[in-house]
């Protein structure tokens, strides 16, 4: 029994450390804001013909924009603007590309300006990059790769401790470590949820 | 050289196991929303009046009424609204408390809403930033301590894995499964609509 767990905890290690690695630098720059977060994020503009029936449902408006040029990306609706002469402007916002998008009054035009997220942008996204409309198959698997890991570390926690109890000659700095770091933090949690 | 990194890798889950698996954990419950949805929060509502005669200052006034009022947790940045009421929030995992000040600062509306587990678990996740107390400051530290060594994990975790004898075929094969679907999806969002 203790072979498998040993091997599950080593090989699901293997498979999740490129998460584990994204996990924590992601978590790092939420906290922090770090300044090279933005380098290398480029704007590009392009226009692009299109064929869009009208409809006066700007969230339907926008989808059919989308799909025309091919993009993907969730819609943000508060980002909705229609301007008097009835020109249409909205934006996809995609975990490797953000467009803003303005569209003529006659539906046959977009001027797309499209930004192209940094390398760090791209890479933190991953902590939590979940199903996006017109989403390729390859990143519909991610999310099932990021529920994985945070099973396995659950798991891994458990079964790390597990091993650590089944050692005979543990150390006092072990121990101080569990006790007050590790069973403190227990603690604070129960503190932080009932009278913090 | 092996035995240092075996230990950082064992001190570092042993001081650190409970905030690696709520934050993972509670993760796991965010992007599970079929297994664990989220319902309509329980509000209690009650109005009081509002006696403050001190200077202007924001935080001054939300340490008064986080205090005066009995609200509890972190205090988010407050926001006046446009009809002119101030709105002050104290966020903990589980609970969420707003206080609306109104425009002519004699009475204050104060909203105390109970998330749930689902509540609960983001915000153990998401209390992020030093500011908010010791209590809030000391979390952030450990959110910190657990991001940094979620880092160390996975480095040292294949440090071990590469120096040991057990190393074989299956090991490569898990390892490159992991950082290959990461490249590949990194490339793609890079180069892809």
């Amino acid at each position: 029994m203790r072979k498998v767990i040993s091997r599950i905890h080593v090989y699901g290690g293997l498979l999740c450390a490129s998460y584990l690695i994204i996990f924590g630098y992601s978590s790092l720059q939420f906290n922090h804001h770090f300044p090279f977060q933005n380098w290398g994020e480029r704007q590009v503009d392009w226009q692009a013909s299109l064929s869009v029936q009208e409809t006066p449902n700007d969230t339907l408006l926008a989808e059919r924009v989308r799909d025309g040029l091919g993009l993907a990306g969730w819609i943000p609706w508060w980002r909705f603007q229609r301007a008097g002469d009835n020109s249409f402007t909205f934006e996809v916002g995609g975990p490797g590309k953000g467009y803003e998008i303005s569209v003529n009054p006659e539906r046959t035009h977009a001027s797309v300006k499209e930004t192209r997220r940094s390398f760090f942008q791209i890479y933190t996204g991953l902590h939590a990059l979940g199903h996006y409309p017109n989403a390729s198959s390859l990143v519909k698997i991610w999310p099932i790769y990021t529920q994985i890991c945070a099973l396995f570390v659950v798991f891994a926690a458990v079964s790390g401790l597990y091993f650590w109890g089944c050692q005979l000659d543990k150390k006092r700095l072990e121990w101080a470590l569990f006790v007050i770091i590790g069973l403190g933090g227990v603690l604070m949690m129960f503190y932080m949820r009932i009278w913090g | 050289m092996k035995e240092t990194i075996k230990k950082i890798h064992l001190y570092s889950g042993l001081s650190l196991f409970a905030f690696m698996v709520i934050f993972y954990f509670s993760g796991f419950v965010m992007i599970n929303q079929t297994l664990f949805p989220s319902h309509n929060p329980v509000k209690k509502v009650r109005t009081e009046t509002f006696t403050w005669d001190g200077p202007r200052d924001s935080l001054a006034i939300s340490a008064y009424i986080q205090d005066h009022y009995s609200l509890r947790g972190k205090l988010q940045p407050p926001r006046r609204l446009n009809d002119g009421r101030t709105r002050y929030n104290f966020y903990h995992p589980g609970i969420n408390s707003e206080a609306l000040v109104s425009s002519d600062g004699r009475s204050v509306e104060i909203t105390v809403s109970d998330l749930g587990f689902r509540g609960m678990m983001v915000g153990f996740h998401r209390i992020l930033g030093y500011f908010g107390g010791w209590l809030y400051v000391l979390w952030s530290f450990f959110y910190d301590a657990a991001s940094a060594a979620s880092i160390v994990f996975g480095i040292t975790g294949i440090v071990m894995w590469y120096t040991s004898r057990s190393r074989d075929g299956w090991g490569w094969l898990c390892l490159g499964t992991g950082f290959g679907l990461t490249l590949v999806v990194i490339l793609y969002l890079m180069l892809m609509p």
